[in-house]
């Protein structure tokens, strides 16, 4: 048991860290949906051999192991670089891999690694948020076909992808999670809709889907007929070790930390810097949870006992560095996105904690994940 | 990086659990606790056979050569034990101090017997003016025509203090009663002329003294002026660290007992772990669990590895961690239980007293939140 680097391991940093400082866009937009910008920032990973960092070699990912995954989330929120579109590379590409047929992985999984496709996630419908298993948009077999019928919300980025992977009804006959089925449907297929929903950062992340009398090859269904739920279970569980959000938080807090020295309103305030100590110190524990589970995962072991509060705990973690930034702010933090009172720091913070209010909400809310620990962790 | 045990550190564990689980019920924690006395010489005496006190140091002073992962595999089974024994007061302060600091008389007068499990020594740094400053220290000494030191002063939670043959006392040369400078620590016999001790019991089941010193003689200094606090604050650190993995253990404990009673205590015709209210609390209990253990990790892991200020970051990031996460899951136990929680017949409540009895120890969550925010600005 030890926490220190190799000297590979501390030669694989200065090498991240050297191509970082050279090819990161420099002051990226923190989340940006503009099509164009996260193509050309995940083809020029891509070119690298860098994109799929969390894949092994045989689908074209790194293969890197868990302390240079490690490393190489440390440097990228170090150089502040933009955060690759999670639907293909965390969600979807794992499940091909998982459950797909050698075509269907021929097919999507080098578009993934190779940054030209981008993905987004059909799950939630207007009557199946937490209750997802009673979702409605249904998938009729017409030949070679599915007729896909049904609608879909807070698609985030539904507007710049290609490709979504949709969560649909093949039966109503059985329990409702019996006769759900997963499939692949290439957005430019006739009959898809999309409409935006704007949040309440004043950005345009989310959507509604619409889909009505879209014809998608049964071939592009993955695994087989019913067994939806059972892959969506399987994605949710996987990988759990990005979704604590360790780096950001980690220069988040470096952000406080700077602001609390260089705001003239702050200079000596020892209530703001406890609250920031008492935030590091969580993030500290939050840190190690994550280490735990990525050292898990390296071994091949399924996701611990660790790793389930993961999504929990970070997610609490981003609210309150976010909600402390505004707070640092005061007068500062109304402006609406502009730098119009004090530092530049305080532009858009609060509309990061506005939107980051949404990070309880999605991927199960923290009340679903606390419903789910209950019952297969604590065997309530 | 690597975040597995050795199968020697796998092992060790299992033989810890194994001989208390044999040796340590609850009921044996009971007498021993009820006693007054903070220890039952036989199990002190059987753990000495193990070797349990010889695990943290170094072989050249006749231990085991183990490091602070080991130790804190220790100290989280006697917590989940609810283990009285004076481990900490002994072999992690007194122990480790003598250790680092002794000359060779020393250790072999001190160290070696307190290895063998012979005698017993407390450490006596804390002043109840102070609160958790150990460098508050206003009682004082002198030097003597002879070369010997007279100290006079008040020393206040002597750990085990009853139990001791002698004394580690923290007492001023120099400078102003908060500086940590000018700081000595003296080796005093219990029996001196000019001291006089009040022994009282703890929390935990653990006893303790304060002491009052009037111009004791101490013939014996440990270390040299240069090296005295630092060092303290080093002992103090892993003392901090061992004292979290002991409170990891009770929490483990409280965590498990807490899930097993609400499946099967039923109110409304149904389990209590049914309601989905309780099922969402024993989950929060169960985060806090995990993220303490991370927490241990990583503070044993910066001890065992880091320069001395990421080892006084890393102990008091765990301290003022743990102190909340121990409090959040020792007062849930208590209230999911309900009215059986607060009664002497069930452990819940001894475990819920010795965490309170370490939150409040080598200073709470406030004093090392401010201490891990100067380091870290």
């Amino acid at each position: 048991m030890n926490l220190s680097f190799t000297a590979s391991e501390l030669n694989f940093q200065q090498e991240v860290r050297a191509w970082l400082a050279a090819h990161a866009p420099v002051a990226p937009p923190t989340l940006t949906y503009e099509r164009n910008f996260v193509m050309a920032w995940e083809q020029k990973l891509a070119s690298k051999g860098w994109l799929a960092a969390a894949w092994p070699k045989k689908f074209g990912g790194t293969g890197w192991n868990a302390t240079q995954r490690y490393i190489w989330d440390e440097e990228c929120a170090r150089a502040n670089a933009p955060g690759n579109s999670v639907f293909g590379l965390n969600m979807c590409g794992p499940v091909i891999m998982a459950f797909g047929t050698p075509e269907q992985q021929a097919e999507h999984l080098p578009h993934i690694t190779g940054g030209t496709r981008i993905w987004c996630q059909g799950y939630s419908e207007p009557g199946a948020g937490s209750d997802l298993a009673s979702l409605k948009t249904s998938a009729v077999r017409d030949g070679d076909n599915y007729v896909v019928n049904g609608q879909k919300i807070w698609t985030t980025g539904a507007h710049i992808a290609d490709w979504i992977f949709c969560l649909v009804r093949t039966s109503s006959d059985s329990r409702k999670q019996e006769g759900i089925s997963f499939l692949l449907i290439d957005m430019k297929t006739p009959g898809i809709e999309v409409r935006a929903i704007h949040s309440i950062d004043g950005e345009h992340h989310l959507n509604e889907v619409f889909l009505k009398d879209v014809r998608v090859p049964i071939a592009n269904r993955i695994g087989e007929e019913g067994k939806g739920w059972t892959i969506a279970k399987y994605l949710l569980s996987h990988e759990r070790t990005g979704i604590a959000g360790v780096p950001m938080c980690k220069a988040s807090v470096q952000g406080l930390k700077d602001l609390a020295k260089t705001d003239p309103g702050l200079q000596g305030d020892a209530q703001i810097s406890r609250r920031i100590a008492e935030l590091e110190v969580d993030l500290l524990a939050l840190e190690f949870t994550n280490l735990r589970a990525l050292e898990r995962a390296q071994e091949g072991k399924p996701p611990g006992p660790e790793s389930s509060g993961l999504k929990i705990k970070g997610t609490e973690l981003q609210q309150a560095l976010a909600e402390l930034l505004v707070e640092m702010g005061g007068p500062s933090s109304l402006p609406w996105k502009a730098d119009a009172i004090g530092l530049p720091a305080y532009a858009g913070a609060t509309a990061a904690y506005n939107i980051g209010r949404a990070s309880t909400i999605y991927g199960g809310t923290n009340e679903i994940q606390k419903n789910v620990l209950a019952k297969f962790v604590l065997g309530l | 990086m690597d975040f597995a045990f050795t199968s020697e550190q796998s092992q060790l564990r299992d033989g810890f659990q194994r001989f208390l689980r044999q040796a340590y019920s609850f009921d044996t924690y009971r007498k021993i606790s009820a006693s007054g006395t903070g220890y039952s010489p036989e199990i002190w005496a059987q753990i000495s056979e193990l070797q349990w006190l010889a695990l943290p140091f170094a072989e050249s002073d006749g231990g085991l050569d183990c490091g602070p992962v080991e130790l804190m595999l220790l100290t989280e089974q006697l917590g989940r034990a609810l283990c009285v024994e004076p481990y900490l007061a002994n072999i992690v302060l007194s122990g480790q101090l003598l250790a680092k600091l002794g000359n060779i008389e020393q250790k072999q007068a001190l160290l070696a017997p307190l290895l063998a499990g012979t005698k017993q020594i407390s450490l006596a740094h804390l002043e109840a003016a102070g609160r958790h400053d150990s460098a508050h220290c206003e009682t004082g000494a002198v030097i003597t025509a002879t070369g010997a030191y007279e100290l006079s002063g008040k020393k206040s939670l002597v750990l085990n203090g009853p139990n001791a043959e002698q004394f580690i006392v923290l007492a001023r040369l120099s400078g102003e009663s908060k500086s940590a400078k000018g700081l000595g620590l003296f080796i005093v016999d219990a029996k001196a002329g000019g001291l006089t001790q009040r022994p009282y019991a703890l929390l935990d089941g653990g006893v303790a003294s304060e002491l009052t010193l009037n111009q004791v003689v101490s013939s014996q200094r440990l270390g040299d002026e240069d090296q005295t606090f630092e060092t303290l604050l080093d002992v103090l650190d892993l003392a901090i660290a061992a004292s979290c993995a002991d409170a990891y253990g009770a929490m483990q404990a409280l965590l498990e007992k807490t899930v097993d009673y609400l499946k099967t205590r039923k109110q409304f015709g149904v389990p209590l772990g049914s309601l989905q209210v309780l099922q969402h609390r024993m989950v929060d209990m169960f985060m806090e669990v995990q993220q303490t253990q991370s927490m241990v990790l990583m503070a044993m892991l910066h001890l065992n590895e880091g320069d001395r200020p990421t080892r006084r970051k890393a102990a008091s990031a765990c301290k003022a961690y743990v102190h909340k996460s121990s409090k959040f899951v020792a007062q849930q136990a208590v209230q999911l239980h309900g009215g059986i929680g607060v009664t002497e017949e069930l452990s819940i409540g001894h475990y819920f007293k010795r965490l309170t009895a370490f939150g409040n120890l080598f200073g709470d969550r406030e004093h090392h939140l401010q201490r891990f925010a100067s380091l870290t600005q």
